[in-house]
């Protein structure tokens, strides 16, 4: 049933998206779009301006990884050999800078990834191939739950291991930006081993994460990419349905609700 | 001040005072005290804490001075080996490793006994919200009442008004469950709740759990007694520092410590730290 609230926000969705569709890029149509992810079960993700929000969230990161990557080694290397501790601790904010700036770019393609601290959690959940349902209201975040997961059903032609590879970029981004900031606040991490990491971190881009998001974005399979999201989405939101239920299967559902989990000394009355 | 003024134990000295006081000497030990004399007159005190710290003392000082007198100081670590309180025992255990270290002294190294099985049913007394608060670095808001130029251990310091540290250390931002919001409480309570309609709502600030624990202290909490069960309800909020989400009171002093300088480098309470493992071990374990 349509409430007057979603009819309101999808009479507005082809003016914000056509605004999205002409700037380039345009994240904050739809970021910024008052959208109750679940209406209509997910329709509003056929849009074309959904595409286009992920292609052009890719080549925004894939030009500032490039960016970074391309002179980090000789920036490091000139850092390291500098005798100005203030010079060198400037070149390393830099540097941490831009690889800071990578991660919520990173996080428009893939949920709950906006600072480094949440890089580890999202790993282990593409190693483990199981991307967790939205946790938030937002419905940016249940496209990019849809996004992960078709991520991790990338075919073995374009990554033998998806979760594994995806997994690793996140890790080693994890690493370079940890010993970044280090080196920034004058730690006495080793330049070597950073400058090691950091071609670990490219080799996990280019032939881990790059080739899958591009395969999912651009490669035509199945369906468009708004088509398969759109399931996606409908998936969760099917699921999210069934789970509200009172009588839901707990096996399915989990123990769900807002209370955190009780930890330490057991039981309490 | 004499030796006996120091371990004079009698109504009018606080039971924190004395459980600090070898903690406080042996990491820093006066060039007037014979801080050896301290710790082995508070080693036989009937007070938990502060029997425990006397003994962690020991290793302190060995660390710190590379000196004790074995024929003092070596059966009083083997005997509480046997207290009958396992964190006794456990601190004897860290001492001995600490003194074998750096003086290389032999203990006779009894297997310690098991810890008693937690109990099936815990009756807390009252529950506290602590919350995590981390900057753009992940670095953690801790605040403590501001002493410039007084160096903890001391017991100059303002309690911790939630009763879960000492008053020197740095704590996080908390407050009770068991009695109306402050303000800003109220406001940081609201923030976090409002995190699920951000675009870009992180998994690290998905932390929200329970733990229960003992209350240490003494002083500062209204609404428990020492060793009262507690529930520490824990949030993580992630913020730009800019955000100033937790603003501090009149005398209070705040830092922004890495999680490095949290967990060692800094005083920080036990229970704090222990909120900060949980996050841990949230964010990396799941």
């Amino acid at each position: 049933m349509r409430t007057r609230f979603f009819r309101a926000a999808m009479a507005a969705i082809p003016f914000i998206f056509a605004e999205a569709a002409a700037a380039q890029p345009g994240f904050d149509a739809i970021e910024r779009a008052d959208l109750p992810a679940c209406a209509e079960g997910g329709a509003w993700v056929r849009d074309a301006a959904v595409f286009t929000y992920f292609k052009d969230g890719y080549y925004d990161l894939d030009k500032r990884f490039r960016a970074f990557s391309g002179t980090a080694g000789s920036r490091i290397s000139a850092a390291a050999a500098t005798a100005d501790n203030e010079a060198r601790a400037e070149s390393f904010a830099f540097l941490h800078s831009q690889v800071a700036g990578l991660i919520p770019r990173l996080g428009r393609l893939l949920p709950r990834v906006e600072r480094p601290l949440d890089l580890a959690s999202m790993a282990e959940q593409l190693r483990k191939g199981e991307i967790r349902n939205p946790r938030g209201d937002h419905h940016t975040e249940y496209l990019r739950v849809a996004f992960a997961r078709e991520m991790l059903n990338a075919p073995a032609s374009v990554a033998k291991n998806p979760g594994s590879s995806l997994a690793g970029f996140l890790d080693s981004l994890a690493v370079v930006e940890n010993q970044l900031l280090a080196l920034k606040n004058g730690g006495d991490e080793d330049a070597e081993a950073l400058r090691r990491n950091l071609q670990g971190l490219s080799a996990n881009y280019r032939d881990g994460f790059r080739p899958i998001a591009k395969h999912v974005i651009f490669a035509s399979y199945a369906n468009s990419l708004q088509g398969r999201l759109a399931f996606g989405v409908k998936e969760i939101c099917d699921a999210q349905a069934m789970c509200a239920n009172a009588d839901a299967d707990e096996n399915l559902c989990g123990e769900g609700g807002d209370e955190g989990e009780k930890v330490g000394g057991g039981a309490h009355d | 001040m004499t030796e006996k003024d120091q371990t004079d134990d009698n109504a009018y000295t606080p039971l924190e005072y004395l459980a600090v006081l070898p903690i406080d000497f042996s990491m820093n030990p006066p060039e007037d005290v014979n801080v050896e004399s301290v710790c082995i007159a508070l080693s036989v005190h009937p007070d938990v804490f502060v029997r425990r710290n006397a003994i962690l003392g020991f290793g302190h000082l060995a660390r710190v001075t590379r000196k004790l007198d074995e024929a003092l100081v070596k059966p009083i670590i083997e005997a509480a080996l046997h207290d009958k309180e396992p964190s006794v025992r456990g601190n004897a255990d860290a001492a001995m490793d600490d003194i074998e270290h750096f003086l290389g002294w032999k203990f006779k190294r009894a297997q310690l006994p098991d810890m008693p099985p937690a109990p099936r049913y815990i009756r807390t007394e009252t529950a506290y919200r602590v919350y995590v608060v981390m900057d753009e670095e992940s670095n953690i808001l801790v605040e403590r009442h501001d002493l410039p130029g007084v160096i903890a251990p001391s017991d100059k310091f303002a309690p911790d008004p939630r009763g879960l540290s000492y008053g020197y250390e740095w704590r996080l931002p908390g407050f009770s469950l068991m009695r109306p919001l402050s303000k800003k409480a109220a406001t940081l309570e609201a923030l976090w709740k409002e995190r699920r309609r951000k675009v870009w709502i992180n998994e690290s600030n998905e932390f929200d759990e329970s733990a229960i624990a003992q209350s240490l202290t003494l002083k500062g909490a209204p609404d428990h007694a020492f060793r009262d069960w507690l529930e520490i309800k824990c949030r993580a909020y992630l913020c730009d520092r800019d955000e100033n989400v937790w603003s501090p009171e009149k005398g209070i002093a705040q830092r922004w410590l890495t999680a490095e300088e949290f967990m060692e480098g800094f005083p920080v309470g036990a229970h704090d730290r222990y909120v900060l493992a949980l996050f841990r071990n949230f964010m990396t374990g799941r």
